[in-house]
């Protein structure tokens, strides 16, 4: 019996190899890509996937906070014109206090009260894009409705205290907005349900409890300031988050593009290296005899 | 050294024709180029030495994992196969031992 | 060729490759008459050279048991080793396709790609916490989530088909196994009958013909017997011929793929680790596919079941409190919810963004349902990570059997050569071939150890392409 076996060197192999790696080489040339296939550096592949993980939460999230800010805006401005307006009514309130006034000028003061409480009472309805701001999560409902049949008027908050927030990519919770009954009717600070005392006291004659509820309307006013300053710590918070992913989204995507880039000064260096095993493979296998290999494959 | 061109790039680059290089020279078996790529290798190796590593020759060397591994498993196959003629070769000189009329031998070269 | 002693029967067709052993064998007899040959070698020439039916093995070195075994041990190195070249090119043929569907994304060309989709669906939703009732922001979320389930199911039906055609092709080889097996046998007959004890010409050729093929096709072994005959087996030990009788390799349809049986055993697994085309085709049925498939399904199954439990976890548009539908059709196993992966909600309304109970304004659901991007929930790691495992290990996959695959060709390269260069010479030329050899090894080792320091060095200096 013969021994012969397995003679058959299989030298189209690495010929094929070859031809690969400079078919490979030449993509990356043409492409500017340095990882085409997920064979050729497995780990680069499995670092490309979390980079651009990253880098699209960062974009995304920059794309989040341009429609958030104006939601912030809106609500800071807001708050803003009501601690303009409620300086307004302390002001009436203090000079009704004074003591000076006739009843005919406190009637007038207590009807100015009351234009000052419904145009507060227009701010806390804000709305931004169909949306009332101070709703807490109703945000499809009036927040507050007046009701002038009592005395003094009565408002009610038919929103909810709920607090909305939106997540940075880092983990930052950052609120978004303010429930109006924290602002506008709350045991704290009882905004429009001060401003309808007042109204109710001046509109008699007299002062009545207008001392009293002047003090309450004044502590009312540095509530809704601290508030305030709530929201603007939200623009901020929100400010340097985006800032943060969009820098952070720079950097990564340099990463990324280095990470998988083509080097074209290397890759044509290779590209002559891996032409040149390719002849040497060919005239090996010339030389062992035309065609009789591939004959056996 | 005979690097020729390869002088005038990147020591990653460079590194990297070196083992492809000495990957075909062990598959052709060339001792002398093999020997003339380990002092290459040791000429290389003390010029980078202390040398600050850039990002750009990290990543090349990085790209030459692939060709390191394949030469790493070549050199395993090499080994191999070394046994396998090694063995062959004192099956022969057994043999060699055994014939009548032959006389013993066990030395080579000048006797 | 004048010069050749005729007592050496030498090439025949067989060896018309072995243009080397040729070459080798013809300045190997012109040697043969140098004295300085004789006198440190046996004398050759009163020692017939053997021929072994068209190879002359070492002149003056007896054909029983020395050079027997010698063959063998020669033969089982080639013999392993080109098998487990056409298993590692068949592999390497089925895994580059395979990997072709995780194709790495680039910063500007994300379509397809599983990973962006991952990314997008978990940002819709937290786009849509800065405006609950938002519907441009609400579609947004079902046009990403058929993305998503559209690039997964796709994946793993096109893995599917991938798996069902490397069932064809592994019927196929089989069939022509089977047929040749059957010549085999045939042969084996013949050359029992007709030259028991001599070379059969032409009859051995056709039997070597036979052998050579069935070696790319499947890992073989092959028994010399009495009387010219041979017995060959798989790598895994089943008979597949033993001289004038043949063993088919039935099958049998499992678990939807075709199973190999010889007799009533059932040889899959060990055709798939024995070497040949098929041990690769296998191994790239059975195991590669699988395995991949095996993830995506774990994948889809973990993003639809959580993501599906936290829309009913909370309030949508039209006043469901807890109950507002899933957004995936729900799976209810693992196995076969990648391909089965499809978005069920149509109405954009029913995304439940807010928490129980609370109003259109609330966006807590949201902020639960894209942070399940940071948790983890799918086998012990967030989905992006999980994707990202999946990439770097089917990549690993890709990039060793293409190491092996080269390393495996450049071992048979060197067989052959230092087989031709060894096999025909004197015990001088082989130990100082041997030599060479072995400076070669070391040489090579010392390149190789050099350079992976210099490698360690630079990956200890920390330096990753980070950005100063």
């Amino acid at each position: 019996m013969r021994v012969d076996p397995f003679f058959v060197v299989n030298l189209s192999a690495p010929l094929d190899q070859t031809q690969t790696t400079q078919q490979q080489l030449t993509d990356e040339l043409s492409s500017g890509l340095r990882v085409t296939s997920i064979g050729q550096d497995p780990v680069a592949a499995a670092e490309n996937v979390q980079l651009l993980n990253q880098i699209q939460r960062d974009d995304s999230f920059t794309q989040t906070t341009s429609l958030t800010q104006g939601l912030l805006q809106v609500t800071d401005s807001a708050l803003g014109s009501v601690v303009t307006q409620l300086n307004q009514a302390v002001g009436l309130a203090t000079e009704a206090n004074n003591g000076t006034l006739n009843a005919s000028d406190l009637k007038s003061i207590s009807n100015q009260i009351a234009g000052i409480r419904d145009e507060v009472l227009s701010l806390a309805n804000t709305s931004y894009q169909g949306q009332f701001v101070f709703g807490g999560s109703q945000t499809g409902s009036t927040p507050f409705t007046l009701d002038n049949t009592t005395t003094p008027a009565t408002v009610t908050y038919n929103g909810d205290a709920d607090v909305n927030t939106l997540m940075s990519p880092n983990g930052q919770s950052i609120q978004l907005n303010v429930p109006g009954n924290q602002i506008f009717t709350s045991s704290t600070a009882d905004v429009l349900g001060t401003l309808n005392n007042l109204i109710a006291d001046y509109a008699t004659g007299t002062a009545g409890g207008g001392v009293a509820d002047t003090a309450s309307l004044t502590s009312a006013l540095n509530f809704v300031s601290q508030q305030r300053v709530g929201i603007d710590n939200s623009i901020n918070r929100l400010n340097t988050a985006s800032g943060v992913a969009k820098s952070e989204s720079i950097q990564l995507t340099a990463v990324q593009t280095s990470l998988m880039q083509a080097d074209i000064p290397a890759v044509s260096t290779q590209l002559a290296l891996a032409q040149s095993q390719q002849s040497a493979l060919i005239s090996v296998i010339s030389a062992l005899g035309s065609g009789s290999l591939f004959d056996k494959l | 050294m005979t690097m020729g061109w390869q002088e005038q790039l990147r020591p990653g680059v460079a590194l990297r024709g070196i083992v492809q290089q000495a990957t075909e020279a062990l598959i052709a078996m060339d001792a002398q180029r093999l020997e003339e790529l380990a002092l290459c290798c040791a000429d290389l190796n003390r010029e980078l030495e202390g040398a600050r590593m850039s990002p750009e020759t990290a990543a090349d060397f990085r790209a030459s994992a692939e060709d390191m591994e394949l030469l790493n498993r070549i050199l395993f196959e090499t080994r191999a196969n070394l046994a396998v003629f090694s063995r062959l070769h004192v099956m022969r000189l057994g043999e060699a031992t055994r014939w009548p009329g032959t006389e013993r031998d066990t030395t080579y070269g000048d006797n | 060729m004048g010069t050749i002693n005729s007592a050496l029967s030498l090439i025949t067709g067989a060896l018309d490759a072995d243009q080397n052993a040729l070459n080798v064998v013809s300045n190997n007899v012109a040697n043969a008459s140098n004295t300085a040959y004789t006198r440190e070698v046996p004398n050759w020439t009163e020692n017939q050279p053997i021929s072994i039916n068209g190879m002359a093995y070492g002149t003056g070195v007896t054909v029983t048991g020395g050079v027997s075994q010698r063959d063998r041990v020669l033969e089982q190195r080639l013999q392993q080793q080109t098998q487990a070249s056409a298993s590692s090119t068949a592999l390497l043929t089925a895994l580059t396709t395979l990997q072709s569907s995780f194709t790495p994304a680039s910063g500007t060309s994300t379509s397809g790609d599983i990973g962006t989709d991952i990314t997008n669906f978990f940002n819709s939703h937290t786009q849509l916490e800065s405006d609950p009732t938002s519907n441009p922001l609400r579609q947004q979320i079902l046009s990403s989530a058929n993305t998503l389930a559209g690039d997964i199911s796709s994946r793993a039906a096109s893995l599917a088909a991938q798996q069902s055609s490397l069932d064809q092709s592994a019927n196929t080889v089989i069939a022509q196994v089977n047929a040749i097996s059957a010549s085999l046998a045939q042969v084996n007959v013949a050359i029992q009958s007709q030259s028991p004890n001599q070379d059969a010409g032409p009859l051995e050729d056709q039997r070597q013909a036979d052998l050579t093929q069935l070696a790319q096709l499947i890992g073989v072994n092959q028994i010399a017997t009495e009387q010219n005959g041979l017995s060959v087996t798989t790598t895994g030990g089943q008979l597949l011929v033993s001289e004038g009788q043949l063993f088919q390799i039935t099958t049998g349809a499992v678990n939807g793929v075709t199973h190999f049986f010889v007799g009533g055993t059932d040889v899959t697994s060990a055709l798939a680790s024995g070497g040949g085309q098929i041990g690769g085709l296998l191994t790239a049925r059975d195991q590669s596919i699988p395995a991949t498939l095996a993830s995506l399904d774990q994948l889809a199954y973990g993003i639809a079941t959580q993501v599906n439990t936290v829309n009913n976890a909370g309030t949508d548009l039209v006043g469901d409190n807890g109950n507002a539908g899933n957004i995936f059709n729900a799976p209810t196993q693992v196995a076969g919810s990648a391909q089965s992966m499809q978005v069920v909600l149509t109405d954009p309304n029913k995304i439940a963004a807010a928490g129980l109970g609370l109003g259109a304004g609330d966006g807590g659901n949201a902020v639960s349902a894209a942070s399940l991007a940071a948790q983890a929930v799918i086998n012990g790691q967030t989905p992006s990570n999980f994707y990202s495992n999946l990439v770097s290990t089917l990549g690993a996959t890709v990039s060793e059997t293409t190491i092996q695959g080269t390393a495996l060709s450049a071992s048979l390269s060197q067989l052959q050569s230092q087989r031709d260069s060894l096999s025909a010479v004197s015990l001088n030329e082989e130990a100082a071939s041997l030599q060479e050899f072995q400076r070669s090894y070391q040489a090579a080792s010392q390149v190789f150890t050099i350079l992976n320091s210099v490698y360690a060095s630079a990956l200890n200096l920390g330096v990753e392409t980070a950005v100063a």
